[in-house]
């Protein structure tokens, strides 16, 4: 019995270490798409790429789509391949500034305001959520809260989180996580991203930010999707 | 690079998973992104937004298609006006724009264009770079990209990824950064090969025959292994009458001498093989009534 009850305990904590793996994983994707939006392609960034591997069969279109695209633009750098992306960002996500339909403005509030406007509710929204889970924005960061980049980077921490409390052995805190993360993603994340991204596909003039909207679409729909998957068992 | 305590965007202010509040699956934290529209339209019906699908969706408020990007229309201009009409923008940094083309009649690599532009601006204060120049002569169809053979960017297949195996699964490799190399294009070369300086000082000449004089004065001046200063020139033509009304002055002329490359600046003024050439046709009209040094 002693034995049966040991051997259960290895299976859950080989489980919880590969659950863990996954949310460290997930939570590397998300800090790369949430630096690829948050400002242009540096140098160190452009090397790091080129030297990536990326996946061709996912099981996603949408991600083997802007894997492909992105890694088809890394194959073809040029001594002035940081300038075009530079110059492709400030056109994707800066526009030239004459009204609110002049680029893939990257901020909820935008996509889900009447007069996509800025700081409206989404940005009160999620300020409240990250605040709820005691964490405040940089002292650097000077734009809005609900800024692509830095709702992503939630998810990495949350990401984070559910690692180290899954390896802690906490699974109920760990559960907790993966709901929160959840619910961010359905009512943020998935609700207006897929309408940014339309826009940027538009906008974007490189491989690298059309191949990212892609990438992000499938990224956030897929785990959306497993997250659902893992909570149905749960809640099962 | 992505380190999660470094440059993270968000603070964490707690660290303590005991800490962290789990509210976000309270159902207070609905949120939707529609209900200030239904508050103002009142008795409009909201749609259900469902599950999310992950396809995307109009934006709210939507965007008409025709305010996409456009081409610019000046691309469908020939290259011959289009470089000429850069010139022109460029009239100040039109040394500059024919030392590149020059210096692209043999493919030669982004790196040594770089030098090279460096050796052109060695003795201005430009805001443009090579890159820039680049950019701007290849809108222009002054020059292409082509690879260390000649063969056109455009003609020549774009790199793919490689593919590669690691533990079973496939993945893609970025292929090789690509070597770029610059050529002057036809047109450029058409341009280049009707430069006529000798023609232009000439019908300068003409135009400005009562200030061939001064002209003259500074060619002579500049013509000296340490060249002139700006200062020197000044002294040596500011003072003339024929300068008075109109006023002109010195700059007026280097300028206008510069433009026939009878004239270069390489910190002080230099005249050119060229103004050298010239300035014996001119004969020996005028002398130089005062020293540089006196």
């Amino acid at each position: 019995m002693v034995d049966q009850m040991k051997a259960v305990d290895t299976a859950d904590q080989s489980a919880d270490e590969e659950l863990a793996c996954l949310m460290d994983q997930r939570a590397n994707t998300y800090m790369l798409l949430s630096r690829l939006y948050l400002k242009e392609i540096d140098d160190a960034l452009l090397h790091e790429l080129h030297d990536m591997l990326f996946p061709t069969s996912t099981g996603d279109g949408d991600v083997d789509e802007g894997y492909l695209l992105i890694a088809t633009y890394l194959s073809n750098l040029w001594t002035e391949s940081l300038t075009e992306l530079a110059v492709d960002y400030a056109r994707s996500f800066l526009g030239n500034g004459v009204d609110a339909f002049a680029a893939a403005y990257p901020y909820e509030s935008v996509y889900t305001s009447e007069k996509r406007l800025l700081m409206q509710d989404a940005r009160d929204e999620v300020l409240a959520i990250y605040r709820s889970f005691g964490i405040e924005k940089g002292q650097d960061w000077g734009e809005g809260e609900d800024h692509i980049a830095l709702e992503l980077e939630f998810m990495r921490v949350l990401c984070e989180r559910a690692s180290k409390a899954l390896r802690a052995g906490e699974s109920d805190g760990a559960l907790r996580l993966l709901l929160a993360q959840r619910n961010f993603l359905h009512d943020h994340l998935v609700t207006w991203v897929p309408m940014m991204t339309a826009d940027l596909r538009r906008f974007a003039q490189t491989r690298m930010y059309e191949g990212l909207a892609y990438l992000t679409d499938g990224f956030l729909r897929t785990d959306y999707a497993m997250l659902q998957d893992i909570l149905s068992e749960e809640e099962a | 690079m992505f380190d999660a305590n470094e440059g993270g965007l968000l603070a964490m202010a707690k660290e303590s998973t005991e800490e962290f509040d789990f509210e976000i699956a309270d159902q207070e934290w609905q949120y939707d992104p529609l209900a200030d529209a239904e508050d103002q339209e009142g008795s409009e019906q909201e749609e259900d937004p469902g599950d999310f699908t992950g396809k995307p969706i109009e934006s709210l408020a939507g965007r008409p298609e025709d305010q996409t990007l456009k081409k610019d229309a000046k691309l469908e201009e020939p290259a011959s006006q289009r470089i000429e009409e850069l010139f022109e923008k460029l009239n100040a940094r039109r040394r500059v724009l024919s030392g590149i083309l020059r210096f692209l009649e043999a493919p030669k690599s982004a790196a040594e264009l770089n030098g090279e532009v460096e050796r052109l601006q060695k003795h201005d204060f430009s805001v443009y770079t090579a890159a820039n120049y680049a950019e701007l002569l290849e809108e222009a169809g002054a020059i292409i990209k082509v690879d260390e053979n000649g063969t056109p960017f455009a003609d020549s297949p774009e790199q793919v990824p490689d593919i590669v195996t690691v533990d079973g699964a496939d993945f893609l490799k970025p292929a090789p950064w690509r070597e770029v190399y610059w050529l002057t294009t036809e047109p450029a070369r058409a341009r280049l090969a009707q430069n006529d300086p000798e023609t232009r000082f000439r019908k300068l000449m003409e135009r400005d025959a009562q200030y061939k004089t001064i002209y003259v004065r500074i060619l002579q001046a500049a013509d000296c292994q340490e060249g002139a200063t700006t200062p020197q020139l000044n002294e040596l033509v500011d003072w003339d009458p024929l300068l008075k009304s109109p006023r002109l002055y010195t700059a007026h002329f280097t300028e206008l001498l510069e433009r026939c490359e009878a004239l270069r600046w390489e910190g002080v003024w230099k005249t050119t093989d060229i103004g050298r050439t010239l300035l014996a046709e001119c004969g020996d009209e005028e002398t130089v009534e005062q020293g540089i040094e006196g």
